[in-house]
């Protein structure tokens, strides 16, 4: 059959060969690879103020500005610098959100507990 | 003459399949996942012909199908991603086979997780570095689809044999 050309050869076409390790290889390295990179370098996105467990303010945490946030309780400067975020100024009475540093991972947040104020890195 | 009609028509009847396919890929979302996973059963089609040694065919199906169903189904944008992907997906199969030594699960899993990585890539530099944790997810499931795949078109390969 010269005609025959697109005739399927099952016998010479294997499912499964030893080189077929190689692609499934290179598959979980990429995934170990990525799943360490996501683990250890979680640079946070957005910074989120939360006032009483409402948001008011949200903000890229790429692009540097100083936010005050006025909550019922006192004053909160929430200040954004080269991805990182922290509490710079505020009129608490023990200062803990100011001492807490600054912070950059998903996940991290800085609590002002006598202004019920949350700034949280996602 | 009246060989390339025939040739035209098995390739229409084949990217209409494979447009089939894409479509009903469309009915099973994956999307819990990570956002934009997919079955790839639209991708069968230029698998069967990558098997048969056909990466012309592969390529012509592959992408009149991106064509067609953005034009049916989806926007210019996601366009941009099917096209990418499934141009550099389709390449490394072709690749790939043109080695000979890979079954039909290697030669599947290079096109699944090519073209996960290459859409996750231009995620990458369109949507910027919040993608990132999407990787790993996708990567799982372009394991996991891939292979699935690859018995679907051994089953495909050893049933369907078309004759010219």
């Amino acid at each position: 059959m010269s005609r025959n050309k697109f005739a399927a050869e099952p016998d010479k076409k294997t499912l499964f060969t030893k080189w077929d390790f190689l692609p499934l290889l290179l598959a979980l390295v990429l995934l170990t690879v990525s799943l360490c990179f996501t683990f250890f370098n979680r640079q946070g996105q957005t910074v989120t103020v939360q006032v009483d467990g409402k948001t008011v303010w949200q903000h890229s945490l790429f692009e540097n500005t100083a936010y005050t946030v006025q909550t019922p309780y006192g004053q909160n400067t929430v200040t954004v610098k080269n991805g990182r975020c922290s509490v710079t100024a505020a009129d608490c009475r023990d200062g803990l959100c100011k001492k807490n540093g600054s912070i950059f991972k998903a996940g991290q947040s800085i609590v002002c507990l006598p202004h019920r104020l949350i700034v949280e890195v996602s | 003459m009246q060989k390339s009609a025939k040739k035209l028509a098995f390739a229409g009847l084949f990217t209409a399949a494979a447009v089939l396919f894409g479509y009903v890929e469309l009915l099973i979302p994956l999307d819990f996942i990570a956002p934009g996973i997919k079955l790839g059963l639209a991708n069968a089609v230029a698998l069967y012909f990558i098997c048969l040694q056909k990466p012309k065919w592969a390529f012509a199906v592959n992408i009149t199908r991106i064509l067609v169903s953005a034009l049916l189904f989806s926007n210019p944008f996601t366009l941009i991603y099917a096209i990418t992907a499934g141009l550099c997906s389709t390449a490394a199969m072709a690749l790939a086979a043109r080695f000979q030594k890979f079954g039909v699960v290697g030669l599947s899993l290079f096109g699944a997780v090519t073209h996960n990585t290459v859409q996750w890539i231009l995620a990458f530099f369109m949507l910027g570095s919040g993608v990132c944790i999407y990787l790993p997810f996708l990567l799982l499931a372009a394991l996991a689809t891939g292979s699935l795949l690859a018995f679907l078109v051994y089953g495909i390969l050893l049933r369907v044999q078309i004759k010219f």
